[in-house]
């Protein structure tokens, strides 16, 4: 646990001494400010009062695309600069080498996700009598799981990887595949995959309950087996670095 | 093997590969599998089979060397975790339970909805007819919250009409919005997305009994089963769609009105109607019936409603008064067209809301003194703008205009709807026959107005009610000049700028220390 700790706040200070996180954070919050900034403006002008929805909506695409770059460091660069192979002789189990860079990812993302509370705090002061606040919780609940298993298929495929750009583009090709993996269940629904793949489907365990305000628990167990599924990928990856 | 013969290896690899892309493009695009996919999936053994064949020693090294060791190890590791992820998934997923969170459940089925769909015995399936530019977002979300309910008796699916027209027109779908509920044989449609209405949608098919509307015949009526643009083909078309039968009904011949009858319509007839006729519909509606008149104006019928025997009944005992004039309505194209917009809180008007109606030559129908037993209710309004013509003549000369005194001032009433009380009859009389018929039916709302008059006089509107839920609403207090220029500041430059400043700070730092 403790190696697992040291792992996450050495990958944690990283972020803040490489541009990437600058740029990254940039980017999201320039962008989740004109989106909020826009959305407030047109519900003035159509006097409707907006929810939630228009904070988290955005967020969720970000997360979608930024992800990739947030991860495609983490194990890459260490095969690129070869500490890879010094880590692997340290007395650190795989699986705590790759939880620990997930969780330096996670502590990074929780950070980003803490600021964008400013936009619900702008809102609920706009909005009489405030807004919902069970809807703002199983929003962030439900972002914080999917951006969880975001971050442990971004560190899984960077394993894969010692070019950061090749770990970037696999990383979001997953991501979107397992975002639209869903569409075609309409088609192979007679073949009797339909159900799997929509079950398969990442958007479809968030805007079907979370986003709406619904806590399910399938949905929590199927981030958390999608994190831990893919972490325990990242470990096999690492591991069989030792005998290939 | 000969060594030489281990360089054709690849090659057998090569053609294995080749075949398992084709296997999989055929399987996609074909979706069968018949000869060809077979073929090539023999291919594919056939390519793998000559591999090993021309170089066996490589296969052995794979399968016994270390590697092979280690990924076989750590292949058992991958297909356990898997395994028990998927095991753990499907065991959630069987019985998964839910919490909703929203400060007014709005998630949460009704009780009495969730009650229905929790007793259903058979599956119940709803097609959901909605083309890409309709909004669907409520009816997916209800239907969502339904099939979580249903336990997997209750499922739905969204189909496109204009992608799909033969499946649309088979289940007598004509307006976009449309949702079939289906059990059995039986289907129920539905052009208004809510709890209530899903509810009694489905009570009546899980409670079906015989419901038979009555249209009378012998006086120049609209035919409910004729094919021109003057009959209620549609009309009836819909009826049926919702499980009523149709049927015709001759008073001169009959002496009584079935006792089967849900309602009786008498739908614009040309001809006044006989004593005995009033007598029987008398008799029925004594005994807790129910009556639709589709009435035309006089100047279209030569009907006079002062004179008249079925209007006479409908003053005295239902307090409903036919007006001798014809609806002009400047808004109208022409003005003979009346249209209405402005709907009283009833069940057959409450989901007309944001459509108009339009009734092409209508009279006023207005109501009168009511005894006692009786309630009348007036159901739709025309615009001020539109007056009820006394004067025939002056339509006939085509300037017809407001006589003060002489004319009724708009908003003028078109159509009433009456209950007694003691009996349970309901009446409804509508001052206009041919906005139900197959020109003007799917016409804004004019088709579910006709449907919901039937639907209330055959008493089959909210069959069981849902207690309304408490709504928060809310208000957004607009900032104002200043607090949009402060919001502008502070999310599109103060807080990414800050990123800003943190990231050169720390750049400059590491740049001093070298």
């Amino acid at each position: 646990m403790r190696n697992i700790w040291l792992i996450a706040t050495r990958e944690f200070k990283h972020y803040f001494i490489s541009p990437i996180a600058y740029v990254v954070s940039f980017v999201f919050l320039l962008v989740m400010g004109i989106l909020f900034y826009a959305n407030i403006l047109a519900s003035s002008v159509q006097q409707y009062a907006p929810g939630v929805q228009i904070i988290i909506g955005p967020m969720v695409t970000l997360f979608l695309f930024s992800a990739p770059a947030i991860t495609m460091h983490t194990l890459a660069d260490e095969q690129r600069s070869g500490t890879l192979e010094l880590m692997l002789t340290a007395p650190v189990r795989d699986s705590e080498f790759v939880i620990g860079k997930w969780l330096g990812t996670m502590m990074f993302v929780m950070v980003l996700i803490a600021v964008t509370w400013v936009y619900p705090i702008v809102l609920n002061q706009m909005i009489d009598p405030g807004i919902d606040q069970g809807l703002l919780v199983t929003n962030y609940l439900g972002l914080i799981l999917m951006v969880g298993a975001f971050m442990a298929i971004g560190v899984t495929i960077s394993s894969l990887f010692s070019n950061q750009i090749a770990a970037f583009f696999a990383t979001l090709g997953v991501l979107l595949v397992l975002w639209m993996i869903g569409y075609p269940s309409q088609a192979l629904g007679a073949m009797g995959g339909g159900g799997l793949l929509t079950y398969l489907d990442i958007s479809e365990h968030f805007y079907s309950s979370f986003y709406r305000g619904i806590i399910e628990l399938k949905d929590v167990v199927y981030f958390i087996s999608l994190t831990s599924v893919f972490l325990f990928f990242g470990t096999v990856s690492i591991e069989t670095k030792r005998w290939r | 093997m000969n060594r030489n013969m281990s360089k054709y290896a690849p090659f057998g690899w090569y053609l294995a590969l080749i075949a398992a892309i084709g296997a999989v493009g055929y399987f996609i695009v074909k979706q069968t599998f018949d000869l060809p996919l077979q073929i090539m999936l023999g291919v594919i053994v056939l390519g793998i089979a000559l591999a090993i064949i021309f170089d066996p020693q490589k296969i052995k090294d794979w399968l016994v060397g270390r590697q092979a060791k280690y990924s076989s190890n750590a292949l058992v590791l991958v297909i356990a975790v898997l395994g028990i992820v998927v095991i753990i998934n499907y065991i959630v997923n069987q019985n998964s339970p839910s919490w909703d969170l929203t400060e007014d459940n709005a998630n949460t089925l009704a009780p009495e909805l969730s009650d229905a769909l929790q007793s259903l015995n058979q599956p119940l399936r709803a097609e959901a007819y909605f083309t890409q530019r309709y909004p669907s977002g409520t009816a997916e979300q209800l239907l969502d919250n339904m099939v979580k309910a249903g336990k997997g008796q209750f499922s739905y699916e969204f189909i496109d009409p204009e992608a799909d027209p033969i499946r649309a027109q088979n289940a007598q779908v004509t307006r976009d919005g449309t949702i079939v509920f289906k059990l059995d044989d039986r289907s129920e449609q539905l052009t208004y997305v809510s709890e209530q209405e899903f509810l009694s949608a489905i009570i009546r098919l899980t409670n079906p009994g015989e419901r038979i509307i009555y249209f009378l015949t012998g006086h120049g009526e609209y035919d409910p089963t004729g094919e021109s643009d003057l009959t209620y083909s549609q009309f009836n078309q819909t009826l049926a769609s919702k499980n009523y039968t149709v049927q015709k009904l001759n008073l001169i011949s009959l002496a009584a009105v079935p006792e089967n009858a849900s309602a009786v319509v008498i739908a614009g007839p040309q001809q006044p109607l006989l004593e005995s006729e009033i007598e029987a519909i008398k008799t029925y509606l004594s005994g807790g019936g129910s009556l639709v008149v589709f009435s035309e104006p006089y100047a279209v019928t030569g009907i006079d409603y002062d004179q008249d025997l079925l209007s006479s009944y409908l003053e005295h005992d239902w307090s409903i008064l036919l007006g001798n004039d014809v609806i002009i309505d400047p808004n109208g194209n022409p003005p003979l067209v009346a249209i209405a917009d402005s709907y009283s809180d009833h069940p057959i008007t409450q989901k007309l809301s944001g459509y108009v109606t339009i009734f092409p030559t209508a009279h006023s129908v207005s109501s009168s003194v009511m005894p006692d037993s009786v309630s009348a209710t007036i159901l739709i309004l025309t615009s001020n703008l539109a007056w009820g013509e006394t004067d025939i003549a002056s339509i006939e000369a085509g300037n017809p205009s407001f006589a003060e005194g002489a004319d009724l001032i708009g908003p003028v009433p078109v159509a009433i709807a009456s209950t007694n009380t003691a009996t349970g009859a309901r009446v409804v009389v509508v001052g206009d026959a041919n906005f139900a018929d197959d020109n003007q039916f799917t016409a804004y709302g004019n088709g579910d107005l006709a449907i919901n008059i039937i639907d209330w006089v055959a008493e089959q509107e909210n069959l069981i009610s849902i207690t309304p839920r408490a709504q928060t609403t809310r208000v957004l207090l607009p900032p104002g000049q200043l607090g949009l220029g402060l919001l502008l500041l502070g999310s599109v430059f103060v807080l990414p700028g800050l990123v800003i400043v943190g990231g050169v700070t720390t750049w400059l730092q590491r740049k001093r220390k070298g």
